[in-house]
């Protein structure tokens, strides 16, 4: 099962990649740098994601707007998301919640290892 | 929490510069070698643009991030920024810099790695300035996503339509100026 990192950051795709590696989860982790990849590589690897993470603030295609989309697509609305942003307002949080009520996260950049860790582990394959 | 900083450009201007010098010490261990030196300064702007020369900011090459705050979600759908922050970097810092704050290496000739890291560096200043901005009592504002530049901007940048000065913050590391945020930013509301 695949882990996929959407985020238009180059560096906070790799601190969030390296993070996990360390970690100790084992899934592979595939990027994509803004909405319109993301959701490429969610339909190439639909049925082997284990779990999605989504950059809040995004051009084109907020992580708001990839979220809603997939929420609205049966075979994608179950797939387990977790919101990444640096930005802790609480309008945003609701707005995350409203458009996809069984977010797995939200969490805030700079983030901490183990607030990470527990967001991860019901999805993640951890190696002890 | 005490409002110690008066409401508008100065007040938010000074909550930058203490938002900004605290997540460098936080996060990257970084000490300002001296207190940030703020300036008020005319909007220079054209069609509603603010003008952005980061050559005017270091004798030498620099990059810059542009981030836009908005005072609600549906402002921000409405691309109606309340202010902008405009973070300057001499661009062979930016690897450096990086690498105090712990984010994975880049390659001081990698003109992407650059632009990205600046931008990610604004991201993370200008999360921190809105989180301490609703500490002191005003709305949560909503971010844009960055842009970044080398050098120059032949767009402009959006800004308030009210405003017409900006605040322009030098951060000084080991005595030499490293890092300029500028600021503007109209009247925000403040929580009820």
């Amino acid at each position: 099962m695949k882990i996929i990192i959407v985020d238009d950051s180059l560096l906070d795709r790799k601190l969030l990649a390296r993070t996990l590696v360390n970690l100790g989860v084992t899934n592979e982790i595939l990027q994509a740098d803004n909405g319109d990849a993301g959701m490429s590589l969610i339909v190439e690897n639909l049925g082997d994601i284990a779990l999605i993470f989504l950059d809040y603030q995004m051009p084109n295609i907020t992580g708001v707007e990839l979220m809603e989309g997939l929420v609205k697509v049966p075979l994608t609305a179950d797939l387990p998301i977790i919101m990444v942003t640096a930005s802790a307002s609480e309008e945003s949080k609701q707005t995350a919640y409203r458009a996809n009520p069984r977010l797995a996260g939200y969490v805030l950049k700079p983030f901490k290892p183990d607030q990470l860790l527990a967001a991860i582990k019901p999805y993640a394959s951890i190696s002890s | 929490m005490v409002n110690p900083y008066p409401d508008g450009l100065s007040g938010y201007a000074r909550v930058l510069a203490a938002s900004a010098r605290k997540m460098l010490k936080i996060k990257g261990g970084l000490e300002l070698s001296r207190d940030p030196v703020l300036r008020e300064k005319e909007i220079v702007s054209f069609c509603r643009h603010i003008r952005v020369d980061a050559l005017e900011k270091f004798n030498a090459r620099a990059v810059f991030s542009v981030v836009k705050f908005y005072s609600n979600v549906a402002a921000m759908e409405a691309d109606t920024p309340v202010g902008a922050l405009i973070v300057f970097i001499e661009a062979e810092f930016v690897a450096k810099l990086l690498w105090h704050l712990e984010y994975p290496s880049i390659d001081e000739d990698d003109d992407e790695g650059i632009l990205d890291g600046c931008g990610t560096l604004t991201n993370l200043i200008a999360g921190h300035f809105v989180k301490d901005l609703h500490a002191l009592g005003c709305v949560h504002l909503q971010m844009s996503h960055f842009d970044s530049y080398f050098n120059t901007v032949l767009d402009g940048v959006a800004f308030a339509p009210d405003q017409t000065r900006k605040y322009e913050i030098n951060f000084f590391i080991n005595g030499e100026k490293r890092l300029v945020a500028e600021l503007t930013m109209s009247h925000i509301p403040r929580i009820n």
